[in-house]
């Protein structure tokens, strides 16, 4: 039964690892790195959208997907910055709260 | 402020603070921190494991869902959430399907004693929904593709990312795989886990109860998570064209095999568990499905 609890825990965790633990990809000009957003939050939670992307702000980083992979920006983008500052220390999902 | 699904057990027994907020008017505010997020997650995922393995509405409710968090500007939500209304009645036989079928389960759990006029009505209601669910395909179209007219190219895309991430999380929570292989599903141990602290299940009634889910679910019918895959896919590269059109892509069979395949299983577990309750526990998971029988997507009734 623990093995299960820490199954289903993974569906979250081990994104949340994979995202605290993020793994460069290639630099470019927007120093975007791979990281990854668990399901639940995807589904979950309300995106803000910029530049035609929808972007998950999670675990700190905004984040968007580029194909199959979740990249974020290293430098957080002025407009995110100003974002949070009018919703601070926002956590941006509404649907499944109580 | 919105609240979509059945309230998870899994969380009320954890404690796991969910924070408040206003729905559709500015962010909820929450702890930043990797513990704040894991727990935050945790709590998320509990949530959903629970609305997923107790209510059954097929492909279109996982739509349904994902569209509640879609945003975008006031306009367009204002647009966006009259759909959602609307789609939520056009598959209401869905919602009272699920209703009916938490309801003859409470009664089953209620005296632990399955009769087989008792068996009859589980079956006949999980078919019920499974019909429901496939009739909703056809019943949402129209509302299917008024949404797909209002949104922008980039909420399109973030609906099928959605769609998805409902659906990995659907497939998680009813999950027929045996991962560790000791002979029982994922899905029946992530319930049976959820039972264990809801109902303070002894340890001699959680090996009774494993003994006889193993029997108990050999032959309950299984997801073919390729065929909701396929259609997912299909769907996904067509929601974000132009040329979308719901009535062309078909899917009545995945809103009726999804819808039934996870109903089926979710009311063979309780079935197969009910007579090894102690009365006060069967009292109380009766108590608790008849309470929470009208939770799922809100009706427009309700708002």
């Amino acid at each position: 039964m623990q093995k299960m609890k820490m199954a289903l825990a993974g569906i979250v965790m081990a994104g949340a690892a994979t995202a605290i633990t993020f793994t460069p990809s290639t630099a470019h000009a927007q120093e975007v790195y791979v990281g990854v957003v668990p399901p639940t939050y995807v589904a979950g939670t309300e995106p803000v959208y910029w530049n035609g992307r929808p972007h998950y702000y999670y675990n700190g980083y905004w984040m968007y997907r580029e194909g199959a992979a979740w990249r974020y920006y290293r430098s957080e983008p002025a407009y995110f910055h100003d974002w949070r500052y009018r919703y601070p220390a926002g956590r941006w999902h509404y649907g499944w709260r109580r | 402020m919105r609240f979509v699904g059945w309230i998870g057990m899994g969380s009320l027994v954890a404690m796991l603070a969910c924070g408040g907020g206003s729905a559709n008017t500015e962010p909820n505010t929450a702890t930043n921190s990797a513990q704040g997020q894991a727990t935050d997650d945790a709590a998320l995922t509990a949530d959903m494991m629970e609305h997923h393995g107790h209510h059954h509405g097929g492909f279109t409710h996982l739509v349904i869902l994902s569209v509640e968090t879609i945003g975008g500007t006031p306009e367009q939500k204002d647009k966006i959430e009259a759909i959602r209304k609307d789609l939520i009645a056009k598959t209401a036989p869905v919602h009272e399907a699920n209703k009916n079928l938490i309801t003859v389960l409470a009664d089953v759990v209620a005296d632990g004693n399955t009769t087989p006029d008792e068996s009859a009505k589980v079956d006949a209601a999980v078919q019920q929904l499974a019909t429901a669910a496939s009739a909703a395909h056809a019943a949402a179209a129209q509302a299917m593709n008024q949404l797909h007219a209002v949104l922008d190219a980039a909420q399109r895309q973030t609906l099928v990312d959605k769609v998805q991430a409902q659906w990995e999380v659907w497939r998680s929570a009813n999950s027929a795989d045996d991962k560790d292989n000791n002979g029982l599903s994922d899905a029946d141990e992530h319930r049976l886990s959820a039972m264990t602290k809801v109902l303070a299940l002894q340890p001699d009634q959680v090996d009774k109860m494993k003994a006889a889910l193993k029997t108990a679910m050999v032959n309950v019918a299984k997801l073919d998570p390729a065929e909701v895959d396929a259609h997912i896919k299909k769907w996904g590269e067509a929601f974000v064209t132009d040329g979308f059109d719901s009535a062309k892509m078909g899917g009545e069979d995945v809103n009726a095999h999804l819808a039934g395949a996870g109903a089926g299983r979710m009311a063979r577990f309780y079935v197969t568990i009910a007579p090894i309750l102690t009365p006060d526990q069967r009292t109380k998971l009766a108590d608790h499905f008849r309470k929470h029988q009208n939770k799922g997507p809100e009706l427009p009734s309700t708002n």
